[in-house]
């Protein structure tokens, strides 16, 4: 899948899981910069995009991401 | 660098020059206020001028009635006893003040156990209560420094008044009546349910003792009459409980008037506020029975 | 360097054998992060997954040795006589390292950091003791992450002169917290704990109303002046109490107590949990809400009644978790509609009196204790509110300072200003001078004060 399918997707799914419409999201996007996107919410939106892209992360990668751009490196190297 | 040094200097300055101020304010209060603590130490060490003082802790200040002493004797009497358990490095620095303004002809000193023995809960802090005195007599200011805090009394007069700014405030509303000239009285009566005799197993405390002795040796160096008194508790030990005093009182000829085991007072809870405390009417009737020996003693 | 022998010395006045602990453990984890790194580097998770598990065990297991062991081996024996099984136990008379609590944190955020990608390894081991052992924070906090401090390490610090002052600002309200707030309301609230066989219910109430306040005048106090020195050394440290008797409910509580405790266990306790648990929903998230609590509570000492106190918060959470009121998106929505002063009110005081309950058994010295205050509160109704005017005058002198500061910083002060907050120069020296001399006009500088009444 083309990065920028997947950076598209997900920005889909946070605007769904975060209710903001008007939502962009770019690599270095971190959780400051989103209303609403704390650690509640965060599992929430990890799990939408597990079913959304019929993946599963590990914990370990789950933590260690920094802002979007690593989100998206993980889902490029499972899909 | 340097900015920081000339705001330190800067604070210190402004810190002397207000802490004095605010010093001599609360200074003033001190010497208006109507509490307890206040009222006592402030009028014995700057005003009174009486022939014979009265010195002890709470038994003292609520069983010696002036009016009735001064009526009997035909001498002015104040009395001088302050709340709490205070000790001899209280009235030691108290009597040190004293005696740089003026010398009485007369100390009655009610003894307690925290004269001679090392009681837990007073020892030299009692001093403290002396702080707002710091450096107006030698025997003042060595308990100060047996306190630990002398030199900061020394250096922030602001700090002699820690913790008192409520009584300070309080003015008129204190506690004390100054119509009484110094006595307290206690209004009620005694609940004697489950109430024993006090008991003292601490150890004797040398450095007290040696401290009481050097008060009966600056009262008699300055000629006045020291009358060493117990008055009665509800409840009395089996042990001799005074005889520490006893002894020191008869080794410098010092007359020592024992009331402890006075049976027309132990054991009648009317006359008793508490175990160790004579209410308004105890207060009198001892009062009455004391002058004639007092008299008897000058 | 030189730092690292104060901090040292400083470690060494209070407790000289742990100090040989300390140093041990420094050195050990530093070569942890270096092992967890360079397994990393070669792509080799397992190894690296080992690494660090060691140090979390090393880490855990130094707090588990010298403050639960006795605490677990004694609960383990009890319980065990439950079924008549009769173990004995001869309980070790361990001394808990002072501050074991905070720098095993430390070490162990640091390894697991290294490990998340989150940080490399400190090269130089001397800035990596530092950060360990840095002395205004090893005693009592706050807790600080790897990455800020150590980033600080390694710049060149110059002199601030504001920062110094901002510091020594710090240090003063720090004092005036401890010592004429929190000592002062200890007074009275210990005359009743300590004797409450001899005190009337509305008395019991009202201290226990009073105990949270004094907590935070004392955590928060010793915070102040932590993070003062530390900034008068030149060195910013993370926050650790934001007003949090501010608070509208319990979740915003402990974002804003004991911060840095408390996202130290959401990061590394919470969210591990609440990933593990996704696929549970909403009861996953509860579950690891309550873990994480139990933590919180059990971190503070070894005793049931600390178990208890984070049983008792993490279950206050589960509402808040049903109603969508943890969901920050709903939050914004209704936050539009909740903007009467009352209703603030409502929610401040209820949220306040929520923590009192669970203050109240944190204070407890046990379990058993615990339940006899309350029974005796249940059967003495019929008696006075027991006060001493002077210090609670004292009390309630410093209490309105305190208020005012707060609810200035709270609702009144635009974000990012100017600590200083000053505009002439000389401003700064007098403000500074007063609040000494408030400190020395109300302070409790003694041990020995007691409300002197006789029962």
């Amino acid at each position: 899948m083309e990065r920028n399918e997947i950076l598209k997707r997900v920005e889909e799914i946070f605007r769904d899981e975060l209710e903001q419409e008007n939502l962009v999201l770019t690599d270095d996007t971190t959780a400051e910069d989103v209303e609403g996107w704390d650690s509640l919410s965060h599992i929430q939106l990890v799990a939408a995009m597990e079913e959304a892209f019929g993946i599963e992360f590990k914990s370990r990668e789950i933590l260690s991401w920094d802002n979007v751009g690593d989100l998206i490196d993980c889902i490029q190297k499972k899909v | 660098m340097k900015k920081i040094i000339l705001h330190f200097i800067t604070i210190i300055c402004l810190f002397l020059l207000i802490d004095r101020i605010l010093g001599v304010g609360l200074g003033y209060l001190y010497r208006q206020s109507n509490a307890t603590d206040e009222y006592k130490i402030s009028y014995t060490v700057e005003s009174t001028n009486a022939s014979m003082l009265f010195m002890g802790s709470s038994r003292c200040l609520h069983h010696y009635v002036p009016s009735i002493i001064e009526k009997e004797l035909g001498i002015d009497c104040f009395n001088a006893g302050d709340w709490g358990i205070k000790n001899i490095y209280y009235y030691y620095g108290l009597l040190s003040n004293i005696l740089n303004r003026y010398t009485p002809k007369v100390i009655v000193l009610e003894i307690h156990p925290s004269e001679w023995l090392k009681l837990p809960f007073s020892g030299v802090e009692r001093a403290g209560s002396l702080a707002p005195y710091c450096g107006m007599s030698e025997g003042c200011d060595e308990m100060l420094k047996l306190t630990g805090n002398y030199y900061s009394y020394y250096i922030s007069t602001v700090y002699r008044y820690t913790g008192s700014l409520p009584n300070l405030l309080l003015g008129k509303w204190g506690a004390m009546d100054r119509n009484l000239k110094g006595w307290k009285p206690l209004d009620g009566a005694m609940d004697t349910t489950g109430v024993k005799a006090e008991e003292y197993p601490f150890p004797i405390d040398q450095e007290r003792i040696r401290l009481l002795e050097r008060f009966i040796k600056d009262c008699k160096q300055k000629n006045i009459h020291l009358i060493i008194i117990v008055s009665p508790m509800y409840a009395c030990s089996k042990e001799d409980v005074f005889k520490i005093p006893r002894e020191l009182a008869s080794k410098n000829n010092i007359p020592f008037i024992d009331h402890y085991r006075d049976s027309s007072f132990v054991g009648h809870p009317d006359l008793f506020y508490d175990f160790g405390h004579l209410n308004r009417k105890g207060a009198e009737v001892y009062s009455k029975k004391v002058c004639k020996e007092l008299n008897s003693n000058l | 360097m030189f730092l690292l022998l104060s901090s040292y010395w400083f470690y060494s006045q209070i407790d000289i054998k742990m100090t040989l602990l300390l140093v041990i453990l420094t050195l050990v984890f530093w070569l942890l992060g270096r092992g967890v790194a360079y397994y990393l580097d070669k792509e080799d998770e397992k190894r690296a997954a080992i690494v660090t598990n060691v140090g979390v065990v090393i880490g855990i297991g130094a707090l588990f040795y010298f403050k639960y062991l006795n605490f677990f081996a004694e609960s383990v024996t009890s319980f065990a006589s439950l079924f008549n099984i009769h173990l004995s136990w001869t309980a070790l008379h361990l001394v808990v390292p002072v501050g074991l609590s905070f720098f095993t944190f430390k070490l162990m955020s640091y390894v697991l950091d290294i490990y998340h990608g989150k940080i490399l390894p400190e090269k130089n081991a001397i800035n990596f003791a530092n950060y360990i052992a840095f002395f205004p924070t090893i005693l009592s906090g706050p807790i600080d992450r790897p990455k800020p401090f150590l980033k600080q390490m390694n710049q060149t610090r110059l002199f601030n002169p504001d920062n110094f002052l901002i510091g020594f600002r710090r240090v003063l309200w720090g004092m005036f917290l401890k010592m004429c707030v929190a000592d002062r309301l200890d007074i009275y609230v210990s005359a009743i704990f300590n004797n409450y066989e001899h005190h009337s219910t509305i008395s019991i109430i009202f201290a226990s109303l009073l105990y949270p306040l004094q907590m935070y005048a004392d955590f928060g106090g010793y915070s102040e002046m932590a993070i003062g020195v530390a900034l008068i050394l030149g060195f910013q440290v993370a926050e650790n109490f934001k007003r949090p008797f501010f608070s509208t409910d319990i979740s915003e509580y402990w974002r804003r107590w004991h911060i840095s405790l408390t996202s130290w266990l959401t990061d590394y306790i919470f969210l591990p949990l609440n990933i593990k648990f996704r696929r549970f929903g909403i009861q996953g998230t509860m579950l690891a809400i309550i873990i994480n609590m139990l933590f919180v509570g059990l971190w503070h000492g070894a005793n049931w009644t600390f178990f208890v106190f984070g049983l008792y918060h993490g279950s206050l959470f589960i509402p808040l978790l049903l109603s969508g009121h943890l969901n920050k998106k709903k939050e914004i929505k209704n936050r539009t509609n909740i903007c009467s002063f009352f209703v603030l009110v409502t929610k401040i005081a209820s949220t306040y009196f929520l923590v009192t309950i669970g203050q109240f058994i944190f204070r407890a010295p046990s379990l058993s204790d615990a339940y006899a205050i309350i029974f005796h509160s249940f059967n003495s109704w019929n008696g006075n509110l027991f006060y001493d005017m002077p210090t609670l005058i004292n009390a309630i002198i410093c209490l309105i300072v305190l208020f005012y500061v707060d609810i200035k910083e709270e609702w009144f002060t635009p974000k990012g200003a100017n600590q200083l907050r000053w505009t002439k120069p000389y401003q700064v020296d007098l403000i500074l001078c007063l609040e000494i001399i408030c400190i020395l006009l109300f302070g409790v500088f003694d041990n020995n004060q007691f409300i002197y009444f006789q029962f």
